[in-house]
């Protein structure tokens, strides 16, 4: 027993000098699930916007929506990243998708909601995270290229280094008044960095060989009302997150709050 | 002539060794580069991710110098940043943009850039890298759609090949141009001033008595801000030359480092400019106000304008703000900075343009 444990504590050491010593992007990545080793599978992560997702409203471009607080809203372009997948089965990192960025979008020109992970390890997974924004690391630094990160969509402020996490762009106008004015939600900055970690009411079961997809529901409306009434005017309309303030938290504490798991499948 | 002493190559060396690269490859020896620095000045710090090599330095030497930057291909980043101004261009708000139109602020030198932590007048660009892409993409400086750039350099019958000495296999890339930029730009060091002769007791070259009570006042009256080796303190301050900031348009660019904080502390600071080649980057402060020294010590003696913001070294015990300086005492300090122009730094070959 004595002789088996020290020959494990050789091995460790080993490992973990090999982990030191190597460290290859791809080595932390797709780390294969330790109960089911057998092969892979695709898995398709479907985020799906809607006006409001309760209510099964669809968002689309340009429509009047009103809001709880009473403002009129419409919307010519959303677009945020998401980011840093990974898939837990209970406390243990199934697999991890690294350095991976994704731009979800409806614009006038693209409507992207898929992001499409081709070799999942088989296995069942209970729980999922994921981010809004740029990890800091990354968000200090433009023009990374990793990912899809890329300057060529607006996403980013070259004066203040650092990218937009979720831009929607369109009109409002508050109450009574039907005098549109431009609405500009740009959210950013490392202290709105936001990690979401989805436990999956029914675990995700991903088969060798099988096509998967999970179903998330993006609720707009919540961005002005879960739970913080948000009234546009307060900021004339003009949502930047340059910097840290209250009005930009309770919208990012909003803004979390718009991504709910539907089903897999 | 020990000038240079703190060679930092094998540091990068280290570095080779034991980081990690993207595409984990080894460096080919020959991209190991040393980059000189002057004895009185602290190590260069070079972030990881953009190891200097000959052929990356070079390419952002082109680059630089090379107006397909620009939307209009007829304006690059020396057309406002000139080496015989230490890469500034002598107007207050310059029109050697794309527009022609005058910009909001004052084109700030390239000195040293390399210790600077955060980039343009407020600090707003957090490194080198990231700095680019606002000229680039500004409608009143290049006017360049970053996306129509790349396409085009990738077109062009010579950068290609280039681009791939120095990174590689592959089609060009914007971060490879942003990279490239940040390296030439980081070579841009200044340390070879008769100031800095002096105290290297180099070329037996010695202060006159001008020089010298110039030098204490400085370091009396304005070292807290233009401190060290950089004469810059990479700091914020609000130098009195304003006392109000109402005007919020253009993004708060008339705000100061209040823009990137949104902390009414910060109302009216802007970064401490170095000293160094001082004498050949006139106008000076943000917008270029003043015209000469002269105009800027008076300033500081007497026309400093209180605000809550303002920085307490221009506050006295008597209730009164600003440095008071004599007629001599001014002419002093001026002699001292004129010792901070560098002659090589403005006529070394590898800074100027490459054709």
């Amino acid at each position: 027993m004595k002789s088996l444990k020290s020959i494990f504590a050789v091995l460790l050491s080993l490992g973990m000098a090999f982990t030191i010593v190597s460290c290859g992007d791809d080595d932390d990545a797709n780390t294969p699930d330790p109960n089911n080793v057998e092969g892979t599978g695709k898995l398709t992560i479907h985020f799906e916007n809607y006006f409001d997702a309760t209510a099964g409203i669809d968002i689309e471009l340009d429509e009047v929506y009103t809001t709880s607080s009473g403002d009129s809203i419409t919307v010519s372009s959303i677009r945020y990243w998401i980011s840093n997948f990974i898939l837990f089965n209970g406390n243990d990192t199934a697999y991890q998708d690294e350095d991976g960025y994704y731009l979800v979008e409806k614009t006038a020109d693209n409507t992207r909601e898929m992001i499409v992970f081709d070799e999942v390890p088989s296995g069942t997974y209970t729980r999922l995270q994921f981010a809004l924004g740029v990890d800091p690391a990354n968000n200090d630094t433009l023009g990374s290229g990793k990912g899809e990160l890329s300057l060529s969509n607006g996403m980013f402020w070259a004066w203040n280094t650092g990218y937009k996490f979720l831009r929607l762009d369109g009109t409002y106008y508050e109450g009574d008044s039907s005098n549109y004015q431009p609405l500009r939600i740009h959210t950013g900055l490392n202290a709105y960095y936001i990690k979401k970690e989805i436990p999956l009411s029914a675990n995700l079961v991903v088969t060798e060989g099988g096509d998967h997809i999970a179903h998330f529901m993006v609720s707009v409306k919540n961005m002005f009302e879960q739970p913080n009434a948000i009234q546009l005017g307060e900021k004339d309309g003009i949502w930047m997150f340059f910097t840290e303030e209250p009005a930009w938290n309770r919208m990012n504490e909003n803004i979390s709050n718009m991504f709910m798991f539907h089903h897999a499948e | 002539m020990n000038k240079y002493l703190n060679h930092i190559g094998i540091f990068i060396l280290a570095l080779i060794i034991f980081s990690c690269r993207e595409n984990n490859e080894p460096l080919p020896q020959e991209e190991i580069f040393v980059v000189e620095v002057p004895s009185n000045f602290e190590d260069l710090p070079v972030p990881e991710s953009n190891e200097f090599s000959k052929e990356k330095i070079e390419l952002g030497r082109l680059l630089f110098y090379d107006p397909i930057l620009s939307g209009n291909n007829q304006v690059s980043c020396a057309s406002c940043h000139i080496q015989s101004k230490a890469f500034t261009d002598g107007d207050a708000l310059t029109r050697r943009g794309v527009s022609g139109e005058a910009l909001l602020r004052h084109t700030p030198a390239l000195i040293n850039l390399a210790w600077m932590p955060g980039l343009f007048w407020e600090g707003g660009a957090k490194n080198i890298e990231s700095l680019a892409l606002g000229p680039i993409g500004h409608p009143d400086e290049m006017n360049q759609d970053i996306v129509e750039l790349v396409k085009e350099l990738n077109e062009d019958s010579e950068y290609p090949l280039f681009f791939q000495n120095a990174f590689g296999p592959g089609d060009i890339e914007l971060t490879q141009v942003l990279k490239a930029l940040a390296q030439f730009q980081r070579t841009l060091i200044s340390g070879d001033s008769r100031y800095d002769k002096y105290i290297r007791n180099e070329d037996g070259v010695t202060f006159s008595m001008q020089e010298l009570n110039g030098l204490s006042l400085y370091e009396e009256h304005c070292s807290s801000c233009h401190s060290g080796f950089l004469f810059t303190d990479n700091a914020f301050h609000n130098n009195g030359i304003d006392s109000s900031w109402n005007d919020i348009s253009n993004e708060f660019i008339f705000t100061g480092r209040y823009r990137i904080t949104f902390d009414s502390a910060d109302l009216g600071k802007y970064k401490t400019p170095t000293l160094r080649n001082i004498a050949l980057t006139a106008p000076y402060m943000h917008d270029g106000r003043f015209e000469s020294l002269e105009e800027v010590l008076k300033h500081y003696s007497t026309q400093v304008k209180y605000s809550p913001s303002l920085d307490e070294h221009f506050k006295n015990e008597d209730g009164s703000y600003g440095i008071p300086l004599s007629e001599e005492e001014k002419r002093d300090i001026i002699a001292f900075l004129n010792s901070l122009t560098d002659e090589e730094f403005i006529s070394n070959q590898r800074f100027s343009s490459p054709k």
